[in-house]
């Protein structure tokens, strides 16, 4: 970015300033005329002017053209700080800096585990605890001297807690944790709250917000920042995926596909009216479509296939 | 480089594939790990020779890393296209081409802090003004100025580069 200046500012940052000026909503006449006036000042100017304005127009005009880019832009979380740090540790590369990320926070070397779609998969953790993450999930395993704490990103896990009354085993999610010294927990993180289950012995949850709920075996809650709600039936059902099966009770269609999502590359929507159907029955996760298509025989639902990526369902009488 | 890559490259691939579980994607981005260090090292970085592997690991998580961003994007897109109210099936042409829009709009804005790219996306993309986006995101206009500014430079750094 130029010559390091340290009074004067230089033409691009000038050019800078003026893109945010006219960028804010309020710029008025005076200021685009004042602009113009700077623009025709200096040759230099205007071969500011078009590198800034060029900068942004090829980060910016492709996303903007699409209504879906634009939107999964402005929903994008930001990239993850913590590894930022790592990210600069490599690319200064010397031998400080990756030592200092070498001797860095206990367990650090088994964080971000991750499945990918369709994928099941168990990890040992240092304790001889285990992670069995459904697909499409993602963890970090933070083990420290007063607890060890696993970070469940995305998706659900079935961690079985080897018992260690000294350091807690804790899952934290968005919305808060769940807590036990020795365990087997179940826990999903959904797009606005958390679903835990205790399938083996008793666990505490905790939400953000700071309230506290027990959990006997057997019980599941779901809950986001600040209540907690009792999740019917026996925590065991909502655990199926673990040995690749989903048991629909009486679930809503809408769930069931929020089941099957991470076994499956491309999306599917569901119509409102299709999501509120009921279906009950147990289907293989390993084979998404035959699921699609024999819920397709059994609901009165429509399947519109595109390309693979995008499945559409809805319900017969619906246009 | 080749002694690393004879001596490294076998425990590597293992490595990527204990986090990503699939022997096919952990080959290529073994690959795309030795690829980085290879351009490091014609830019006058030196290996640390110490740890090898310690630093393979270091470079192997920002390989790691960008394959899941990419696929995080992807899915981005796909719900977003799901919820639109139209039906819509773009072709396999555009969705290439939408997806390197995304993720090169996600590099350029790289490192920023989400504030930022949060206050530059709702401009560029929403075509709010600074006073809205100083209420919504709760920050002063002066912030939202400052922010646009860094989100700015940071395009001018990418197209320059």
């Amino acid at each position: 970015m130029g010559r390091r200046a340290a009074a004067a500012p230089s033409l691009r940052d000038v050019a800078i300033d003026w893109m945010v000026t006219l960028h804010s909503g309020e710029a008025g006449a005076a200021d685009r005329e004042r602009h113009r006036a700077w623009l025709q000042a200096d040759a230099r100017h205007r071969q500011a002017w078009a590198e800034v304005e060029q900068g942004v127009r090829r980060a910016v005009a492709p996303v903007k053209a699409d209504a879906a880019a634009r939107r999964a832009a402005l929903a994008l979380p930001g990239r993850r700080r913590a590894l930022g740090g790592v990210l600069a540790l490599a690319g200064v590369g010397t031998a400080a800096g990756w030592l200092a990320y070498r001797h860095g926070p206990a367990g650090a070397w088994l964080a971000d585990l991750r499945t990918g779609i369709g994928e099941r998969r168990e990890f040992a953790l240092e304790d001889g605890s285990r992670l069995l993450l459904n697909a499409g999930s993602a963890v970090d395993v933070r083990f420290g001297a007063a607890e060890r704490l696993v970070v469940l990103r995305a998706g659900a896990l079935v961690a079985t807690a080897e018992p260690d009354a000294a350091r807690p085993f804790v899952v934290r999610t968005a919305e808060g944790e769940v807590r036990a010294d020795a365990a087997r927990l179940l826990v999903r993180q959904e797009e606005a709250w958390t679903l835990a289950g205790a399938l083996a012995r008793p666990a505490q949850v905790r939400t953000r917000a700071g309230r506290e709920r027990r959990l006997q075996e057997g019980e599941a809650v779901r809950f986001d920042a600040a209540a907690v709600a009792d999740v019917p039936g026996p925590a065991a059902g909502l655990a199926a995926w673990g040995c690749g099966m989903l048991v629909a009770d009486d679930l809503p269609l809408g769930e069931v596909v929020a089941q099957l999502r991470p076994y499956r590359a491309g999306f599917i929507r569901v119509s409102r009216r299709a999501a509120s159907l009921r279906v009950l029955g147990a289907f293989a996760l390993e084979e998404p479509e035959r699921v699609l298509d024999s819920l397709a025989q059994t609901l009165p639902i429509r399947l519109a296939r595109y390309g693979g990526w995008l499945t559409a369902i809805s319900t017969r009488d619906e246009t | 480089m080749q002694a690393l890559y004879e001596a490294h490259h076998g425990w590597l691939e293992n490595w990527l594939r204990r986090h990503i579980g699939c022997a096919h994607q952990a080959a290529d981005l073994s690959h795309d790990t030795f690829e980085q260090l290879l351009r490091a090292e014609r830019g006058g970085r030196q290996v640390p020779l110490r740890e090898p592997r310690a630093y393979l690991t270091v470079v192997a998580r920002r390989v790691l890393y960008e394959f899941w961003r990419r696929r995080d994007l992807e899915r981005a897109w796909l719900e977003a296209l799901a919820a639109q109210p139209e039906e819509v099936a773009p072709s396999a042409e555009d969705r290439v081409a939408v997806l390197q829009a995304l993720q090169r709009l996600d590099a350029v804005l790289g490192r920023l802090p989400l504030r930022t790219r949060q206050v530059f996306m709702l401009n560029q993309l929403e075509d709010l003004g600074y006073r809205e986006i100083g209420e919504r995101l709760g920050m002063p206009v002066i912030s939202v100025r400052r922010a646009m500014a860094r989100a700015i430079a940071a395009c001018c750094a990418a197209a320059g580069a």
